[in-house]
């Protein structure tokens, strides 16, 4: 019913059909966070086109300090992104300090300094240097720099402001149906494999009605982001890097001085619904603010939900719409990793030089990724609660520390 | 408008919905309740979950349902400020009650009683005269937000009314926090005695889609599902999201489908809130930050003075509002639509803004003479220059109310305290309020740890004594006679302490000391008290010295003197009034009189003493008078009535939480419930009394050990029942206090050690009841039951005969007929077997007429059933006890409870208590269906006696 206004209009979709399928792609990657854009450029990289739907049309709202393994920079520099992605890194010559504490007025128990990317690429300790050492950027940076490389990238058709709203599975690929928001218009797309990097409200994950199976019981948490001149007062003032301080149970970091903070707290048992964060700041962490420093509130759980199938058919998912490990892991390792695993392996597929399982051995190893992933993360995050109900029954600080001394320092 | 109706308003292109999605079950629940009703039957159901489940709509549809057939409903969505307003929940459900009534309107009169105790017999009293008319609904939403007195009004009302078509559904917020203890443990207390709590659990993925379409008034897509999943199947959060996004522009709706689009979306409730109240013009939000700071409906004359605008100005914002589904219009005001909507609003005002908002709202709630805790709420809230004001008016608002809500008024107390500074000097004073206030309303350990702390300061001796008689006095309540005794001796230690001061220092400690047995000292104390409060003229410490003096008196064996300390302390109290009145010495001179047999005096006594207590609202006194009243009626050997009064006398200590006095009581229900050969009865009692026990509450070894041990001898087991109470035994020639109570016992006592195969002990008690008798030579009870005792030793028939010849001039059948049976026993061998027929003869007469089953049984079995006798009239219902009959036969009548218990000499408790009986004994749950068992089988229906 739409007279498409796409690039390559085709007819199809069968006669009963009242839209007529505007485009068709062999990959339609929806969602250009991290994983999306990753995925869309490890398949131009395979020569492979695709068509990336972004519902956003805007950046994300507030940053998020977000850690890029070596790893990860390892694959990405294979795509030629480590120096763009680099460019955005937060304070490479500073050291990440993570500060642990009992309660934010009282100088940290024990002090785990991470060594800046800057000292890494020097080498210490008689080591060789990294290939590629780890980063700290703000996620929604990180986000803004590739999102900027698809873009620009002439196998890749970007469309934002375009959303996905259902899906439709075919003998040969799935058709999608999406909404064009400025235009108001719907069409269909047809396309050979589909790559749900929708996030963890995931629509497609939706569509393809996969459950996600959780990791224990899930605690209700709020992600505060605000603005605080002296945050925290801890001794010595204002984080001269970037910082992470573990108060009690909740976390707390920012990229330097001057920058905003973001506080992740859990909420108590029976708030289902949280209506005040800065009396929430001020219980939880001591914190005066007044309500205009509050810049965002995010409510999520900490479930670390895994689909129980990240692929149905000849669509997948990738992303935190496969894991939800965000925000309590601060990483974006398993997604640099889904996206890349899945771009090689569908670019074969598109070209033809697949063998079925290799597009199988995706959602079986991927899985077994996210699931080990998690693991480690379940261990962290114990590792910050039980520190959290040690303090709050009183340990003195050498005990804390004694404690925070047996743990892998990786374990934030 | 029932309620504060929480719809899904939306501007262009959505609308409102007053569905109900994914309540099935919970819906068909409340309409089975409500059909019950509707036919006659009472019942009480508490519904719990978090906030924005989505209570108050299901609360919504109960109403509408109620109305729908044909039954009365008064409504109340309780709030913060209910706290601090006695009576204010239930009162403003009554008020509100549809259709109008004039039932309730005493309620709004300024003249109507401020005592509780009266408000609660009127409250009851119409609630009964409307509910036998017509079925009624009472439903309090944010129940936890209860007041303090209407607390007291549910635990009362919600059982008394179980009989009447009465249905009332409770709903609260699952979550904890302390303001609302009040609340909370009445919801508590409402479900453990009713069924269990329906709790509200998130909503399906099915529910989640439906509320979705038919909030926007389209199909919904993926894109809204996936990102409704993420709100926790709470449909307010729900709402208030689909809201953001429509205001936002982010949910497009096309070919009949909505879709989420955009690049913003909300990623919590408080950004869906901030989110709504930006897309809305500058008037519009400033009417909701003013509007969210009053935290109750508000008018629209207040919202303009909070905005400095013209009332006239605000209608544009208020239509935008109500548009955007923030505000609803009721009949008492300008309301959010849910309060965590308010709430997300009032927390992000800026502080500056925020302070001066509570500035003015202060001004204006003292303008529209609002409760005065609910200005100085807004004056804490003002910054700091608003506190000394805020401490002067919380003071004043807890005088205001400290005779009818102390729990209310402790918390402002306590309020007042938090806001003064480490160094006020008002610290001192604000703290011996507290204290006094936590020791009323039954909060000892808060009130102890209050206390403490500020002894530890330094205090001078006026204030230090102050805090520490409060500390006794709290102490005392709740029966921690040790610590209390503690206390007394730390304050009577300092140095110029007035003559009324030390009164009431050594009222206390005698109380307490006659409790830890040195009844020498108590004696001493109660002395000392006597003397120093008539001379200090603090004569309600004198009276309660007075009545320490005749506790020692008592048990010491001393019946006369115990009288004449008890008569003149009721003389003073009666000539001085005021504070000493409050002590209620009637209430052991009641017991005093017991003791002597002059039973009618007694009964005369306890009943003009309970109807000035209730006049004078002593809600602390009305177990007590159960307690000596359920005494005098086992000792005329009414034993139904005397357990009927036992029971009612529990439900009013659990009620007023006056826990330590359900001890006796409970005791009291052990022991009748073994004469009446109920001992599933007298085994649950016993669970319960031990349960409270194990809480840390001490009471007298009378009315604990001995109950238990007569309960083990029931069973069976003398020896055990011995072992338990050698003690009571042992000390019984230095402490007659059981036999003083009851110089009947003496029997029992010697029966159950000689049947243990303990003749020292049986010994021991036989030398108690006759130095009892040498003591007091005018009470023909002690004389007879020192010759049964000693009858009783020796296997005497002759000596028993005499004991019964004895017993039988004086009020106490009972005592007769065990003297009686006991007589026979012993000359069974020995004397004319016609004659012994004989004494069995009455002895199981009497018992029957008594109720005293256990010894019915046992007569039985001894000498085989009753010979006829003369044919026994006819009575219908022969189920019930005459006493159950009567009230039966009233409340088929058509008269209410508290008519009822007009028309007996009763308390409205006692009436309960057989009326539960009744309904249990006759397997029926309402009057109609009594009234009906009456006309088929009473058809005279005549009153027994």
């Amino acid at each position: 019913m739409h007279s498409g206004t796409g690039r390559a209009t085709m007819s199809g979709g069968g006669a009963s059909s009242m839209v007529t399928p505007l485009l068709r792609t062999p990959v339609l990657v929806v969602g250009a966070g991290v994983t999306g854009c990753l995925l869309a450029l490890e398949l131009a990289r395979h020569e492979v086109p695709s068509v990336v739907l972004e519902r956003a049309d805007r950046p994300a709202r507030y940053p998020d300090l977000t850690t890029v393994d070596g790893r990860s920079m390892e694959l990405l520099r294979r795509l030629g992104l480590a120096g763009a992605v680099r460019a955005t890194a937060v304070d490479p010559a500073g050291p990440v300090q993570v500060l642990w504490s009992r309660r934010l007025d009282q100088a940290p128990v024990h002090v785990w300094r991470l060594p800046s990317p800057d000292e890494l690429r020097r080498g210490c300790a008689g080591e060789d240097p990294p290939v590629e050492p780890h980063l700290l950027v703000s996620g929604a940076d990180l986000a803004a720099a590739l999102l900027g490389a698809v873009a620009a990238h002439p196998l890749i058709d970007l469309r934002t402001g375009w959303t996905c709203t259902d899906l439709r599975p075919e003998p040969d690929g799935t058709v999608a149906s999406v909404l064009d928001a400025a235009a108001g218009t719907r069409h269909l797309i047809e396309a050979r494999y589909l790559a749900g990097c929708d996030g963890t409200h995931s629509t497609v994950r939706r569509c393809l009605a996969v459950p996600v199976d959780e990791a224990g019981r899930a605690a209700d948490h709020l992600t505060v982001t605000f603005r605080h001149p002296l945050c925290p007062k801890q001794k010595g003032g204002p984080p001269a890097g970037p910082t992470m301080i573990i108060a009690g149970g909740s976390t707390l970091s920012c990229r330097g001085p001057g920058d905003v903070w973001v506080a992740q707290v859990p909420l108590g048992r029976h708030e289902a619904t949280a209506t005040d964060p800065v009396g929430l700041l001020r219980d939880r962490l001591g914190l005066e603010l007044d309500a205009p420093d509050v810049l965002g509130v995010t409510q999520w759980d900490d479930g670390l939900g895994v689909a129980s199938h990240f692929r149905r058919g000849t669509t997948f998912l990738a992303g935190q719409s496969a894991h939800r490990f965000h925000p309590s892991s601060g990483r974006v390792g398993t997604c640099v990793g889904d996206a890349v695993d899945l771009g090689w392996k569908l670019a074969a597929a598109v070209h033809g030089r697949a063998d079925p399982a290799l597009l199988a051995s995706y959602a079986d190893e991927r899985r077994q990724r996210a699931l080990v992933d998690r693991e480690l993360l379940v261990r962290a995050l114990e590792t910050r609660r039980r520190f959290g109900r040690l303090a709050a029954a009183g340990a003195p600080a050498d005990v804390l520390a004694g404690f925070l001394r047996r743990e892998p320092p990786w374990s934030i | 408008v029932l309620f504060r109706s929480h719809r899904l308003v939306q501007g262009r292109g959505a609308r409102m919905t007053e569905h109900i999605f994914g309540r099935d079950r919970e819906l068909v629940m409340i309409r089975r309740a409500l059909e019950d009703t509707a036919a006659g039957a009472g019942g009480c159901r508490v519904l719990t979950g978090p906030g924005g489940i989505g209570k108050t709509r299901l609360l919504r549809a109960a109403g509408d349902l109620a109305d729908e057939l044909g039954i009365a409903v008064a409504a109340r969505e309780a709030f913060k400020h209910d706290l601090a307003a006695p009576l204010v929940t239930l009162a403003g459900a009554l008020r509100n009650c549809s259709p109008p009534t004039g039932e309730f309107r005493w309620l709004s009169r300024p003249d109507r009683h401020d005592d509780p105790f009266l408000l609660l017999e009127q409250l009851r009293a119409s609630l009964e005269t409307f509910a036998s008319r017509r079925p009624l609904l009472i439903v309090i939403d944010d129940a936890h937000w209860m007041d303090e007195l209407s607390a007291l009004a549910f635990r009362e009302l919600v059982p008394a009314l179980e009989s009447f078509p009465v249905r009332w559904i409770f709903a609260a917020r699952a979550d904890q926090s302390g303001a609302e203890a009040t609340g909370r443990d009445t919801l508590r207390w409402l479900a453990r005695r009713g069924t269990e709590p329906l709790r509200l659990d998130v909503l399906g993925d099915g529910a989640v889609a439906e509320l979705c379409a038919e909030a926007i008034g389209s199909e919904v897509d993926n894109t809204v599902l996936a990102l409704a999943g993420g709100c926790g199947g709470n449909p307010l959060r729900i709402e208030q999201l689909l809201t953001a996004l429509h205001r936002t522009g982010q949910l497009v709706v096309s070919d009949g489908t909505a879709t989420v689009v955009g690049s913003e979306l909300p990623s919590s409730f408080v950004d869906t809130v901030r989110d709504i109240l930006d897309s809305l013009s500058a008037g519009t939000r400033l009417l909701l930050q003013a509007g969210s700071v009053p935290a109750r409906p508000f008018g629209l004359e207040a919202a303009a003075r909070l905005m400095r605008r013209d009332p006239a100005e605000l209608f544009p914002a208020i239509d935008e509002a109500t548009a955007a589904g923030l505000l609803v219009d009721e009949t008492d005001g300008l309301a959010f639509a849910h309060d965590l909507v308010r709430q997300a609003v009032y927390n992000g005002l800026r502080r500056s803004v925020r302070e001066q908002l509570h500035r003015d709202a202060a001004l204006i709630a003292r303008d529209e003479h609002r409760p005065a805790r609910e200005v100085a709420e807004h004056l804490l809230r003002s910054g700091r220059s608003g506190t000394a004001e805020a401490i002067a008016t919380l003071r004043d608002a807890a005088a205001e109310v400290a005779a009818v809500a102390p729990a209310t008024a402790a918390d402002l107390i306590m309020h007042a305290l938090q806001a003064s500074g480490e160094h006020d000097p008002q610290r001192a004073t604000l703290t011996a309020e507290a204290v006094g206030l936590l020791a009323a309303a039954s909060r000892v350990a808060d009130a102890r740890r209050l206390g403490e702390e500020a002894l530890r300061s330094g205090l001078t001796p006026e204030n230090e004594a102050a805090l520490l008689l409060g500390l006794a006095e709290a102490c005392k309540h709740a029966g921690q006679n040790p610590a209390s005794i503690g206390y007394a001796d730390r304050g009577l230690a300092l140095d110029g302490l007035s003559d009324g001061v030390r009164a009431s220092l050594h009222a206390i400690r005698a109380h307490a000391l006659v409790y830890v047995d040195d009844l020498a000292a108590a004696d001493a104390s109660g002395a000392e008290a006597d003397r120093l409060g008539r001379s200090g003229r603090e004569f309600g410490a004198a009276v309660f010295g007075g009545t320490a003096r005749m506790l020692v008196a008592q048990a010491r064996g001393r019946l006369g003197v115990a009288y004449e300390h008890a008569a003149a302390a009721t003389e003073l109290a009666d000539r001085t009034g005021g504070a000493a009145r409050h002590r209620h010495p009637r209430i052991w001179l009641g017991s005093a009189l017991t003791s002597l047999d002059r039973f009618d005096e007694a009964g005369r006594t306890l009943r003009a003493g309970r109807e000035e207590s209730e006049r004078l609202g002593a809600n602390w006194a009305q177990p007590l008078w159960h307690y000596y009243t359920a005494a005098l009626l086992a000792a005329r050997g009414r034993l139904d009535e005397a357990a009927a009064e036992a029971d009612a006398g529990v439900t009013t200590a659990e009620q007023s939480t006056a826990y330590q006095l359900a001890v006796p009581l409970l005791g009291t229900l052990i022991r009748l419930a073994v004469l009446r050969g109920d001992l599933e009865t007298a085994q649950s009692s016993l669970a319960r009394m031990r349960r409270l026990i194990a809480t840390g509450i001490t009471a007298a070894p009378e009315d604990v050990l001995w109950s238990e041990a007569t309960l083990i001898a029931a069973t069976g087991a003398p020896d055990e029942a011995v072992a338990l109470v050698a003690g009571l035994y042992d000390t019984m020639p230095a402490r007659p206090a059981l036999l003083a109570a009851d110089p009947a016992a003496a029997g029992p006592l010697v029966t159950l050690a000689l049947a243990a195969g303990d003749r020292e002990r049986a010994g021991l008690a036989a030398r108690a009841a006759r130095e009892l008798a040498a003591r007091n030579p005018g009470s023909c009870s002690a004389a007879a039951a020192a010759i049964h005792a000693e009858g009783l030793l020796t296997a005497d028939p002759v000596r028993l005969r005499a004991a019964a010849e004895k017993f039988r001039s004086t009020p106490r059948p009972l005592a007769l007929a065990t003297a009686l049976e006991d007589a026979a026993a012993a000359g069974r061998d020995r004397a004319d077997p016609a004659v012994v027929r004989g004494w069995y003869d009455e002895s199981l007469a009497i018992v029957t007429a008594c109720g005293a089953r256990q010894a019915q049984g046992r007569l039985e079995r001894r000498f085989g059933p009753a010979r006829a006798g003369p044919p026994a009239g006819r009575t219908c219902l022969p189920q019930l006890s005459p006493a159950e009959r009567n009230v039966a036969l009233l409340v088929a009548d058509g008269l209410t409870n508290v008519e009822v218990a007009g028309r007996l000499f009763l308390s409205r408790h006692t009436v309960d208590s057989h009326l539960r009986k009744i309904f249990s004994k006759l397997d029926i749950n309402r009057r109609v269906e009594l009234a009906r068992v009456v006309a088929d089988e009473c058809p005279g229906n005549r009153l027994t006696t």
